[in-house]
């Protein structure tokens, strides 16, 4: 292997880490900016599907991650983590079109070197795992908000979590059989067409429940009529009971 | 076997052959194993050396030594103040031997390959210049006539710091033309006991010395110096060096681009000397002061303070 080769490998590990970090950095923002989209729920393009735009943002992030981590490419970040090679590289890069006997020892020296030198000096481990951490834990975030659904309210998000007094509140009562999500059980309003449903009702003002207490008869339920206010409620109570005395 | 593994070869050969000079130097010469390192370099990098010393430290030894070692042709001046250029450069003389009378050049002693001028401040100005020409351009000039010199050409200048009365100091155009200046100081006390044991035991303590390598060898291995391979930003670090002599307050004029070519050519000597088949930083910081402490000059306000050459050389490095 010539020594251009062994440099230009040296350099393509380098674009390759960096562009490992720029697509974990991508992923990270793309997940985060999916969890905040959902959270939020705002429309961010009227026209577009806003994971698309989401999407797009974050490839735009990983080419210019990617543009400005490998701008400052030196063959001396090789040298600073592999100090065997320290001031070997930057010689063999400046003298590499030399081909007498001094650079080509030189040469040979370096291909002998590195061969313990690998792109996984110069890979930040931390970093790395830690990004795959954060992405790891963004990914159960993004799965769960899509367990939640769209439309997401404070009530579905304690119906999939949970309350913290969930134990307390013991079924008790004629609340025992109350539903807990009425939507469950009657479908969501955008599955209601309207064209298919009759929907009938009375606009009698004569169905006031003062006016249809049971059992009343006709000449009741006139002299009830001139009871305008609840208050008199009693009162009238009490003339209906006379009513039905005298008869 | 490949190209790789003959280059890597040649390169060791090379190493090996310094690594025997410098041990067959230490047959004689004890001690001083910085000094010998810096003449090697100044030879390997086809470069004159100015050689500051006391009386008695042993610079004819060193270099008769050296020359003897490299398998050069060795000569020494000593220079004083009625010391003519031609009985340095040699001179035209009537040749009666053959029928025709003519004159015939007769060569004078800078005509070896290896010289120790010795007392060079001693020398009157007129008779300095003429090793101008010799240094520089490894040729003299006699009349009408241009002789060149035997390659490989060295001259070693040497000069006592001590007595200054009765000299004519070196101008600075001649000593940008030495490559380094030395400093030969007095050995350590174990070496001193060890020189007074050797050469109190006989009468002439004369070893055998082995030719080590032979003047196109040493020719092949100053080319071979030059293609030692330097990485740029170790080159430009030492321009920086020699241009902030320039900038320097505490100095009256810094160092030429001479400086700086010397600076690294040396650099890279001292690379293939160490072993090294690239120059390092190390090996530019090694040779800054050899190489730039006679090409300086303090300004009045560095030398009331009492600075040195060197000192102000150390700020520069660091």
């Amino acid at each position: 292997m010539r020594i251009e080769k062994l440099l230009k490998t040296l350099k393509r590990e380098f674009y390759k880490i960096n562009f490992l970090q720029a697509a974990l950095d991508s992923s990270i923002l793309f997940l985060l900016l999916g969890i905040v989209y959902f959270f939020l729920d705002v429309t961010l393009h009227p026209n577009y599907w806003d994971y698309h735009l989401l999407g797009g943002i974050a490839v735009l992030f990983l080419f210019i991650n990617f543009l400005y981590r490998s701008k400052d490419y030196t063959i001396e970040i090789y040298e600073e983590e592999n100090p065997e090679l320290n001031e070997l590289l930057r010689t063999a890069k400046d003298n590499v079109k030399k081909s007498n006997t001094a650079s080509e020892a030189l040469f040979d020296e370096i291909k002998d070197l590195s061969r313990n030198v690998s792109s996984e000096s110069i890979i930040p481990n931390n970093q790395i795992l830690a990004k795959t951490l954060i992405i790891g834990v963004l990914s159960i975030a993004t799965v769960m908000t899509g367990t939640i659904g769209d439309d997401f309210t404070t009530e579905t998000l304690e119906n999939v979590l949970g309350t913290e007094d969930e134990e307390e509140t013991a079924p008790t009562g004629e609340f025992d059989y109350e539903l807990q999500d009425g939507e469950d059980a009657l479908g969501n309003h955008s599955d209601i067409d309207p064209e298919d449903m009759d929907i009938e009702y009375d606009t009698n003002p004569q169905e006031d429940v003062r006016q249809t207490a049971p059992f009343a008869s006709r000449q009741e339920v006139e002299s009830l009529q001139q009871f305008e206010d609840d208050t008199d409620m009693d009162l009238a109570q009490e003339y209906l009971e006379l009513i039905r005395e005298e008869n | 076997m490949n190209i790789k593994g003959r280059d890597s070869d040649k390169y060791k050969k090379a190493n090996k052959k310094i690594s025997d000079i410098k041990d067959e130097i230490s047959k004689v010469i004890v001690g001083q194993e910085q000094v010998i390192e810096h003449t090697l370099i100044a030879i390997l990098s086809d470069g004159n050396i100015l050689l500051e010393s006391n009386p008695g430290l042993g610079k004819t030894k060193l270099t008769e030594t050296i020359s003897q070692v490299l398998g050069l042709e060795f000569s020494r001046i000593q220079n004083t103040p009625d010391l003519m250029p031609s009985d340095i450069t040699g001179t035209h003389i009537i040749d009666e031997s053959n029928e025709t009378t003519e004159f015939v050049f007769q060569e004078g002693p800078i005509f070896a390959n290896m010289i120790l001028a010795d007392e060079i401040n001693r020398a009157t100005p007129k008779t300095q210049s003429a090793l101008l020409e010799a240094m520089q351009e490894k040729q003299v000039t006699v009349g009408n006539q241009t002789y060149s010199l035997d390659d490989p050409f060295f001259l070693i200048a040497t000069q006592n710091p001590l007595e200054q009365e009765g000299t004519y100091p070196l101008p600075e155009a001649q000593r940008d033309r030495f490559m380094i200046k030395l400093k030969l100081d007095y050995p350590e006390e174990e070496d001193e006991q060890e020189i007074v044991e050797r050469f109190t035991s006989e009468l002439d303590f004369n070893p055998k010395l082995e030719k080590i390598i032979s003047k196109p060898s040493l020719i092949k291995l100053q080319e071979f110096t030059r293609q030692i391979p330097i990485a740029n930003d170790i080159r430009d670090y030492a321009v920086s060096i020699v241009k902030e002599t320039r900038d320097k307050e505490e100095l009256k004029y810094g160092a030429s681009p001479r400086a700086s070519i010397n600076l690294v050519i040396t650099a890279k000597a001292r690379a293939l000397m160490n072993n090294r088949n690239h120059v390092s930083k190390k090996d530019i910081d090694a040779m800054v002061k050899p190489v730039l402490r006679h090409r300086i000059k303090l300004s009045f306000e560095a030398e009331k303070q009492g600075k040195s050459k060197d000192e102000i050389i150390e700020e520069i490095i660091h």
